[in-house]
């Protein structure tokens, strides 16, 4: 029961919100925090949709760091 | 005059993107099947389980990225068919190293703030789930890649397909497999993937 409380507790970062869930496993200890697929199944398929996408860096009337142009990229991708 | 134009061609842009992809996923659903929580939406999707709330559980601290046919066999044995041409083998290693980089960051964006033992809680508080079946658990994605040497270039196939399933005697385990003609739609792949992993709690039953 102990070691079930206690896991929720580290899993939420927020501390109003560890009162709530503190609250509900004193409750019931089976409450359990996980990741899922929610589903029983799923399948994709999938192809790019334009042969190209293409962005516009306006950068003759606003100056755009490197990092900025860099992080812009990033994103992109 | 430059300017507006070009603001008027990057709204057009915008705005032909986003009536594209609302389309997409009218398309589907007039089709009769299920939407699946995924942006950009691909060019087909099909789910089972969501309304009956049969869920695969995703066992983060194990789950790992398998690459079964690009392995270091697969590459000697490529080097050996392409030992005239060694910028085959030179690009299948720098492709290796690209999916490698992509396994560790797409874990991160998966699974790391589990790992750093603060799992997202966006979908914790505002969206708890009443009465989830856990049919399967899951902790690895299969990705198979047909051609490891291909260059990330204009017109590359950066098709891939995505299935899921739960073995059928509940609760199994499930499979995940990844298919791609490049490691370029490998890439694409893994970020459908990671969209369909979901942070979720379990109601407390009182």
């Amino acid at each position: 029961m102990h070691d079930e409380c206690r896991q929720p507790l580290t899993l939420v970062p927020c501390a109003c919100v560890n009162v709530c869930v503190y609250v509900e496993v004193l409750v019931d200890g089976t409450a359990q925090a996980m990741y899922v697929v929610p589903h029983s199944q799923v399948s994709i398929v999938d192809y790019p949709r334009f042969q190209w996408r293409g962005l516009l860096l306006d950068t003759a009337r606003h100056f755009i760091s490197i990092e900025g142009i860099q992080r812009n990229v990033g994103m992109c991708v | 005059m430059l300017r507006s134009a070009l603001a008027a061609t990057l709204l057009l842009l915008l705005a032909v993107v986003v009536s594209i992809a609302h389309a997409s996923v009218e398309d589907t659903s007039a089709a009769g099947l299920a939407p699946v929580d995924l942006w950009p939406y691909p060019q087909y999707a099909a789910e089972q389980g969501a309304a009956s709330r049969h869920y695969i559980a995703v066992d983060w601290q194990s789950f790992v990225f398998q690459l079964v046919n690009g392995t270091a066999s697969d590459e000697q044995q490529q080097q050996q068919q392409h030992d005239d041409d060694e910028q085959m083998a030179t690009a299948a290693a720098m492709h290796h190293g690209v999916l490698s980089r992509a396994f560790e960051r797409y874990q991160d964006v998966c699974f790391g703030a589990g790992a750093s033992g603060v799992p997202p809680y966006r979908n914790n508080i505002f969206y708890p789930l009443p009465n989830v079946t856990v049919v399967a658990s899951l902790s690895q994605l299969t990705l198979t890649i047909d051609d490891m040497t291909a260059a990330l270039d204009i017109g590359v196939d950066e098709s891939y397909n995505i299935t899921i399933a739960a073995g059928d005697d509940a609760p199994s385990n499930a499979t995940a497999t990844l298919s791609a003609r490049t490691v370029w739609g490998a890439l694409r792949g893994l970020e459908s993937f990671c969209q369909i992993v979901d942070w979720k709690r379990t109601p407390p039953r009182v």
